[in-house]
């Protein structure tokens, strides 16, 4: 989402939501417990499929969720899969970490009552946003789990500055105002406390930043440019729309764009599978 | 597009050998250029290369040694869950600190740099396009095309970059892999195997020449593949994968040509690279590659087209940055009349672990010439300081003339790239091996291996290598 100044008579919004986050009294999600374990038992070095089977047996959703995700054209399955341990089976450990931060963003995004609109379209739009930040990360040799994580992710402290807002009296427009300058701290919030979001929350929580220095300076371009392909209506031509120094960062010319653009009906499809 | 901007070079890339001959031309007083695609200079060899693979290395060895010096009073557990980025936790500073040195120097020796893509519109012009598109123009009368190489495109070999990788990719894995296939027996193939396989990971080298690293010196190589079998690798010589396929679940099963199947959690592929010469429009001014698919130049490092050089990895081997540099630099020279000393003999580091390294001649060769040649050879395992570490392999032959005069030196074992330049400078300084015996080196080090080595020479009879045995 593309950040604006609230205009100075809305800055009290903003600065009580920034003081709450500086104050760490934000009511962070955590992930259920179930997509937690298995992230973590995804991630072991004797990660063993058989336990992970086992742990996503005991919690219905997650399971009901990683049999839509097995059987969705990102793992290409050449019959349709029923049984929990072919899902397990076919997503792999890989596969199993991805699956599980979907369901556990998901249900961090999705948590907030009379604001279902607006989060959903948040989670469709992190969707599609960590659907290209993968694509661009094949195209730049950069981790394509971590862009992953973090397009899924990058938006997920607007869910929770929703609900930190629920008791201030102010227009929509006000709270989204400021919600836009503090998600990514907020998100950068989140993440510390879950497991495997420590390596994104850096990047979460400097995604807007259009001049980023230092170690994860490439993964930061590379979710501002996932961001804005995120937004762009497939029909519509993406060139005026990029950040350039996200382009120069990554070394994206307008013929590597065009490939890439080539490829947007296959995200919004992944996108769409995935929601 | 904007007028075309003089120079008196212009480098197309900014890799080392890029870099050296755009600041050579600029010592000399001269214009210099460098055009380059990415936004920091320093080529494949700082984003993804020499720089990054040489920090998850040393992470590796300073492990493997460690656990070698403590002769077991030590035990070191891997947390649960490693990650490659931890390991490379330093990587990040270390590639920026590179690419914040690389730029300072530029500057300090005022060349210019543009980013752009640079495509040949004539001998002496090039059209450089930014990523925004804009088209600007650079004429030079001579022009230097250090583009550098990337990692072959195989057809029958599904790269992925998630679980079948490339040398680009490798180091974009998230987590240590349990296993890892790698099919190639070159040096990037046998610095990766060696470094995940002293990190735990249970590595197998598939490769169809009858050993690795083929090049080096066969002994050498022995030390080095015994090393890497202790270390739990596995070497499948005079093999070739047949199949590779990611089962879709949790391996890459790979299938040799005779019959056996391997089963991975990731695989590399490193069975060679290409030189990178897409869209520098080589046929706008009547260059191609040759037929190994690189540029051919003569031994000025000039092309079949007057006034346009290659240099480094786009020439094709042996593709070290070391090499590289120096072909830059020999470029810059002659296409800008500057007077250059004669070469002198370039070492060859290759970084696996144990390291190897190489200067002048090998045995074989030096046995070729009128006379023959003398081989002395010190082990570490016999030296105060290798026993002191702990070492059980290293090894280190010193070529020599009859008369003594040092040709060579082939080392593999802990510190072999640095140990080699005393070799280096012996060759350029026409020393004989008697300098190894008169003038003692620090006791206990490795450097004492000279002299060992030397005196082995010396003693004669068991080094002799008649001309016609090689």
């Amino acid at each position: 989402m593309i950040v604006a100044d609230p205009p100075a008579d809305d800055l009290a919004v903003a600065d009580e939501l920034g003081r709450r986050i500086a104050a760490g009294a934000l009511d962070l999600p955590a992930p259920p417990d179930a997509a937690a374990r298995v992230i973590a038992a995804a991630s072991r070095d004797d990660a063993d499929l058989g336990r992970i089977s086992e742990l996503v047996r005991r919690d219905p959703a997650l399971a009901a969720q990683l049999l839509r995700i097995a059987n969705s054209s990102l793992f290409a399955a050449p019959a349709p899969i029923v049984s929990l341990q072919q899902a397990v089976l076919r997503l792999g450990l890989d596969g199993l970490r991805k699956a599980a931060h979907v369901v556990a963003s998901r249900s961090a995004m999705l948590r907030v009552v009379g604001r279902e609109a607006e989060l959903r379209r948040i989670y469709r739009h992190s969707l599609l946003a960590a659907g290209w930040a993968q694509e661009l990360a094949r195209a730049r040799r950069l981790p394509v789990e971590e862009a992953f994580l973090c397009g899924l992710l990058h938006d997920v402290g607007r869910a929770v500055l929703w609900q930190a807002a629920a008791d201030l009296v102010a227009p929509d427009d006000v709270v989204a105002a400021a919600i836009d300058r503090h998600h990514a701290a907020a998100g950068a919030a989140v993440l510390a406390t879950w497991p495997a979001g420590g390596a994104v929350a850096e990047v979460v929580r400097r995604h807007h930043d259009p001049a980023p220095e230092g170690a994860p300076a490439r993964m930061i371009h590379l979710l501002a440019l996932a961001d804005h392909l995120a937004q762009v209506a497939p029909d519509q031509d993406i060139a005026p729309e990029l950040p350039v120094a996200a382009l120069a960062a990554l070394a994206l010319y307008p013929e590597d764009i065009d490939l890439l653009w080539s490829r947007r009906d296959a995200v919004r499809a992944f996108a769409q599978e995935l929601g | 597009m904007t007028g075309p901007a003089r120079h008196d070079l212009v480098v197309i890339g900014a890799g080392p050998a890029g870099q050296k001959a755009a600041i050579q031309a600029s010592k000399a007083g001269r214009r210099a250029l460098i055009v380059e695609q990415t936004a920091e200079p320093g080529g494949a060899c700082v984003s993804h290369g020499t720089i990054p693979s040489k920090t998850l290395r040393e992470t590796a060895a300073a492990l493997e040694g460690f656990q070698r010096r403590s002769g077991g009073v030590f035990t070191i557990e891997r947390r649960e869950a490693l990650t490659i980025e931890s390991l490379t936790r330093r990587l990040g500073q270390v590639v920026t600190e590179h690419e914040t040195l690389i730029a300072d120097q530029l500057r300090r020796n005022r060349v210019e740099v543009w980013q752009g893509r640079a495509r040949f519109v004539a001998r002496d012009a090039l059209e450089v396009r930014g990523v925004d598109g804009a088209v600007r123009v650079a004429r030079a009368s001579a022009v230097v095309i250090a583009t550098g190489s990337r990692p072959r495109d195989p057809s029958d070999v599904p790269v992925d970059h998630e679980h079948v990788l490339d040398s680009d990719s490798i180091l974009s894995l998230r987590y240590l892999p349990a296993s890892l296939v790698v099919l190639g027996g070159g040096v990037i193939a046998c610095e990766y195997a060696s470094t995940f396989a002293a990190l735990g990971v249970k590595v197998t080298i598939v490769d169809g020449a009858d050993r690795p690293l083929g090049f080096l010196d066969a002994e050498v190589v022995e030390q080095f593949t015994r090393a890497f079998e202790r270390a739990g690798g596995t070497v499948r010589a005079g093999r070739r994968a047949r199949q590779v396929r990611w089962n879709g679940r949790d391996a890459v099963e790979t299938r040799l040509d005779d019959g056996s199947e391997l089963s991975s959690e990731k695989l590399l592929f490193a069975l060679g690279r290409v030189a990178s010469v897409a869209g520098l429009g080589l046929d706008a001014v009547g260059l191609a590659t040759g037929p190994r698919g690189f540029i051919e130049v003569d031994r000025h490092f000039c092309t079949a087209v007057a006034g346009i050089y290659a240099v480094g990895d786009v020439i094709g081997p042996p593709s070290l940055a070391t090499t590289a540099m120096e072909q830059g630099r020999r470029a810059a020279c002659h296409a800008l009349g500057i007077p250059l000393l004669a070469s002198g003999s370039a070492p060859i580091g290759v970084y696996t672990i144990p390291e190897i390294a190489s200067v002048g001649l090998g045995e074989a060769e030096a046995a070729a010439r009128p006379g023959g040649a003398l081989v002395g050879r010190a082990r570490f395992a016999e030296l105060a300081r290798g026993r002191i570490a702990g070492v059980e392999d290293g090894l280190m032959k010193l070529i020599a003339a009859r008369d003594g005069l040092v040709l060579g030196a082939q080392i593999v074992g802990e510190s072999a790239a640095d140990l080699v330049h005393v070799a280096q400078m012996a060759i350029i300084g026409g020393l004989h091996v008697d300098v190894f015996v008169d003038h003692p080196m620090n006791f206990p080090t490795l450097g004492e291996a000279y002299r060992v080595a030397a005196l082995d020479i010396l003693n004669g009879a068991r080094a002799a290598v008649a001309p016609d045995a090689a």
